[in-house]
């Protein structure tokens, strides 16, 4: 059968048939213009892969090899750290920081044109000055309660552990007095609290008319 | 077949005794070729020439090892075959044809891996078919294109195909075959073997 020929033409370029099977497929190729018409379209193949250029090796290559031989007795060196230790209040804080955001200013961005003009905290008015009870009261109440947690339970120094946003927020406080009882570290917190100032500080002044 | 010396085989076996410059004059006979296969396998030159960079580490690594039981080829492809492999198993592997070159406006240098000769009438030809095939050999499944390859071309035995995949010689048989047909198909330009789906038939320029 002509496939069972066909199936060993490759083994044949390949030299691995038997000296018997080679003889029948030598006989079969000549008998059949079809089976040597295949052949000579797999002998194609492996002329075009053979005419695959050798590459030359970059100089570099055998220069950093014979740099890791050399280094192979050595102990592996004492790798610096990948990363830096980051402080656990600022990952918090951050995190925290981005779920507020989220919060805020999805559900709103639908039907408020002002949230894509919101500028950079450095561009608004001084936060003291800002009146802002709507923002804490949506701070206190921001369902949030995890984020707050962690929080909570970050090392912080000489504030409250347990529960520091709902104790130092009252409805009716200003951001300033919150920022009042921040150590230094937790600027990521004061940084939300800039942009609820923000966000909610622009709304009814800057509407359009 | 083996050759009765196996002149790389000296060189090993020289270097195991401690000769350095045998490991040298192993590096430069064989570099090249390993770098070609191992473009063809990781589809990266950047990333083939680390890799070539590790497969002879293994090999100075293994010099207490070694046993001529072989022939060095074989030996040296396994290694490198092994060296691939893991890399192409890597999670989080850069894509095929990523190069990490990078030119001056700090784009990914596309791998070339077409000869940039000065072309006649015949080299373009030839040309043509270089890269017809290259981009045939690059859509063959890995283990199709490391079996032709190191049978075809680097002119290994299906049985020292096999060790080097760590498969059977049945197994190379049947992916030499496939990957070898497959590329015939695509430099024809014909259809498949199996029964076209379409009415279709014939050359498709």
């Amino acid at each position: 059968m002509s496939t069972d020929f066909e199936a060993q033409l490759s083994a044949y370029l390949d030299g691995e048939l038997s000296a018997e099977d080679e003889d029948r497929l030598r006989e079969a190729i000549a008998a059949s213009p079809g089976l040597a018409s295949k052949l000579a379209e797999l002998e194609r193949v492996d002329a075009a892969l053979a005419a695959v250029p050798v590459p030359e090796v970059p100089a570099a290559v055998k220069a950093r090899l014979r740099a890791s031989i050399a280094a192979q007795g050595v102990a592996p060196s004492a790798r610096p750290p990948r990363r830096r230790r980051r402080s656990f209040v600022m990952a918090v804080a951050a995190a925290a920081a981005a779920a507020v955001l989220v919060w805020l200013v999805l559900p709103r961005a639908a039907d408020d044109p002002l949230i894509a003009a919101v500028p950079t905290p450095a561009a608004v008015q001084p936060i003291a000055e800002a009146p802002v009870p709507d923002a804490v009261q949506l701070i206190a109440e921001a369902p949030v309660p995890d984020a707050v947690q962690l929080i909570a339970e970050a090392p912080v120094p000489e504030v409250d552990s347990t529960s520091i946003l709902p104790d130092l927020l009252a409805p009716g406080d200003s951001v300033e007095v919150l920022v009042g009882e921040l150590d230094a570290e937790d600027v990521a917190v004061v940084e939300v609290l800039e942009w609820l100032a923000v966000l909610e500080g622009l709304e009814p002044d800057e509407g359009r008319g | 077949m083996p050759e009765a010396v196996d002149e790389d085989v000296q060189l090993m076996l020289a270097f195991a005794g401690g000769d350095e410059s045998a490991f040298d004059a192993l590096f430069d006979r064989w570099a090249g070729r390993l770098l070609r296969f191992l473009e063809r396998m990781v589809k990266d030159s950047a990333v083939a020439e680390e890799l070539l960079q590790e497969s002879f580490l293994r090999v100075h690594r293994a010099k207490d090892r070694y046993r001529p039981e072989a022939r060095f080829s074989t030996w040296l492809y396994t290694i490198a075959g092994n060296v691939a492999r893991n890399e192409l198993r890597r999670p989080f592997r850069r894509s095929p044809h990523e190069s990490t070159e990078r030119d001056l406006e700090g784009d990914a240098v596309p791998l070339v891996l077409v000869s940039t000769e000065p072309a006649t009438d015949d080299v373009v030809e030839a040309r043509r078919q270089g890269d017809a095939v290259e981009v045939a050999l690059a859509q063959l499944p890995e283990r199709q294109r490391a079996a032709l390859w190191l049978a075809s071309v680097e002119g290994l035995s299906y049985s020292e195909v096999a060790e080097a995949l760590d498969t059977t010689e049945k197994s190379v048989k049947a992916l030499v075959h496939r990957g070898r047909t497959a590329l015939a198909r695509q430099l024809v330009g014909t259809p498949a073997e199996q029964p076209p789906r379409g009415a279709s038939k014939g050359g498709v320029a």
